[in-house]
């Protein structure tokens, strides 16, 4: 390790899975024989404030988990940014994972994995060995009885993390010209029912924050978590299978969010 | 629908997924729109969960101690008597640090309206026993459950009320399984203050998911089980 004691900093929505790419690396670091320390920000991140992540690695004992300047700031979503600007200075190499939040959907993974590939993109940068990294990962999913399809997916945007970071540079900016306008579209998702008398569900991915009431109040099943399309949080959600729904808008009636809305034709 | 009084540039709100408050004050901003009282209405919020809404509403709204918003918001109505006064706070704010207040302006039958959130504990600060928690219910400072022997048995804060209030009171206690059901006992409850002279208060149960530590399902049941102990209606009309 060049420098003594390397810093690193992430920065995420909660529900983008930054703890868990610290915890991995953490007890990478531990197995590597490495000092280590990790510790969690668990501030209003889940009232949808930035979730952080501070970890250390260093030969030497570790005196204090925090610090004001990191070596590496980690970015995965816009708002983190204003959060996190001042742990840089003009050494700190910044990850702007932000730039490569659709690569995961582009390559047929769950929106999920992004976390991973964000891993295995960060892992070029550290003192530690792939391979041991990616079995600590392996360790830990199986510990979760996580599918084995997951899992694999998972591994496989690992391995696409790592090689984005050969393209690294061409993001890694100044914070400052990191835009901070949210890069994502919010479509509303329209569905409309072919039989009379007609059905349409709107779903405002802006809004939904995954809760899942919706899904247990349907009488009737028609809603389900959405397999690709995630949102406000980065979680899955709401997809409704427009023939299974009879209108009744229990859905729109329960949702704390004001995430979805149904209308009814009269007949 | 979205409420026609909610700011929709400062959606999504500040409240975790899946809470409570969402419904209930989704539910107010139906009766605001439906009662066309944006512009008269002022929304005094207690220190809790519930403050996240300070920006929610394109309504006024007033911020102040954990526990004193019904005295601020009586304050209110005596110095501007043509506007509508909501009083919002948790079980804690009510019933514990802010019953004295609340009983008193019960007791005065001050003509203003209160909304109670209870999720049977403190939520903002990380779930701890609140006089509306449930017999053996593991909070944070109860992580046996809680002692009833020793603690007490849930508050129940609207029967105690209406025994204090005149006839022209309104006290109703609803569930956020039937938004409907909150938004009736809203509405009926801000049309008692805007007649003139009643204290009106609406209990609403609502589900903390952050706290409870429950999926959907899970915070559905506890709700149900909530119902068995706070009986659930209108307890007192004029
Ligand atoms: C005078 C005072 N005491 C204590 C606190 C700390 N405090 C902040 S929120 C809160 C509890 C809120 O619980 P509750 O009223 O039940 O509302 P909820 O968060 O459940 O909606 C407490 C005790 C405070 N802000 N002021
Ligand atoms: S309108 Fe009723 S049936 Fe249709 S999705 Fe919503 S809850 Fe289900
Ligand atoms: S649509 Fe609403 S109720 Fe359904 S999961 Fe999203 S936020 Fe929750
Ligand atoms: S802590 Fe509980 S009451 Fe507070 S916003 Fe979260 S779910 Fe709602």
């Amino acid at each position: 390790m060049k420098e003594d004691n390397l810093k690193i900093l992430l920065a995420g929505e909660g529900g983008q899975g930054v703890q868990v790419i610290a915890e991995i690396l953490n007890n990478t670091a531990y197995k590597a024989g490495l000092e280590s320390i990790y510790i969690p920000n668990y501030g209003v991140e889940q009232r949808g404030g930035v979730s952080l992540a501070y970890l250390q690695l260093s030969k030497n004992p570790i005196a204090y988990p925090k610090f004001k300047i990191a070596d590496i700031l980690v970015v995965l979503c816009e708002r983190a940014i204003n959060r996190v600007k001042n742990y840089s200075n003009r050494k700190t190499k910044i990850i702007n994972g932000i730039g490569f939040v659709e690569k995961v959907e582009e390559h047929n993974l769950s929106p999920r994995t992004y976390n991973m590939m964000i891993l295995g993109l960060l892992t070029e940068f550290l003192p530690l060995d792939n391979g041991l990294v990616l079995k600590t990962m392996e360790e830990k999913f199986k510990k979760k009885n996580i599918p084995a399809e997951l899992l694999n997916q998972n591994k496989q945007a690992f391995l696409l993390g790592r090689g984005l970071a050969v393209r690294l540079p061409r993001y890694a900016k100044k914070l400052a010209s990191v835009p901070i306008k949210d890069h994502r579209k919010w479509p509303t998702f329209v569905k409309t029912s072919s039989d009379k008398p007609k059905i349409t569900i709107k779903i405002n991915p802006q809004y939904c924050k995954s809760c899942g009431i919706c899904i247990y109040k349907c009488p009737t099943n028609a809603l389900h978590f959405s397999e690709k399309i995630t949102g406000i949080y980065g979680a899955p959600i709401t997809e409704v299978d427009i023939k299974k729904c009879i209108g009744c808008g229990m859905c729109e009636s329960v949702c704390p969010d004001t995430a979805i809305e149904v209308e009814k034709e009269k007949s | 629908m979205i409420p026609k009084c909610y700011k929709k540039e400062n959606l999504p709100h500040k409240f975790c997924p899946g809470c409570g408050y969402g419904v209930i004050l989704k539910s107010l901003g139906s009766v605001i729109d439906h009662l066309k009282i944006a512009n008269k209405s002022v929304i005094g919020l207690d220190i809790g969960c519930g403050l996240l809404a300070w920006n929610l509403f394109d309504v006024d709204t007033i911020q102040t101690h954990h526990g004193r918003t019904t005295p601020t918001m009586a304050g209110f109505k005596f110095a501007k008597p043509e506007a509508i006064v909501l009083a919002i706070m948790g079980d804690g704010g009510g019933y514990a640090i802010g019953l004295q207040s609340l009983l008193h302006s019960a007791h005065r039958n001050d003509p203003i309206t209160v909304i109670l959130v209870n999720n049977t504990l403190y939520a903002m600060t990380g779930g701890q026993m609140a006089p509306t928690t449930l017999a053996n219910e593991i909070t944070d400072t109860t992580p046996k459950g809680r002692d009833s022997e020793k603690t007490g048995l849930p508050f129940l804060g609207p029967e105690i009320i209406a025994t204090l209030t005149n006839k022209q009171a309104y006290i109703a206690r609803a569930s956020i399984r039937s938004p409907l059901q909150v938004e009736s006992c809203i509405e009926k409850a801000i049309k008692n203050q805007m007649r003139g002279k009643g204290f009106s208060f609406v209990e609403v149960l609502s589900i903390c998911p952050t706290n409870w530590k429950t999926n959907a399902e899970e915070s559905f049941k506890f709700l149900e089980k909530m119902e068995d102990v706070f009986v659930l209606g209108e307890i007192k009309k004029p």
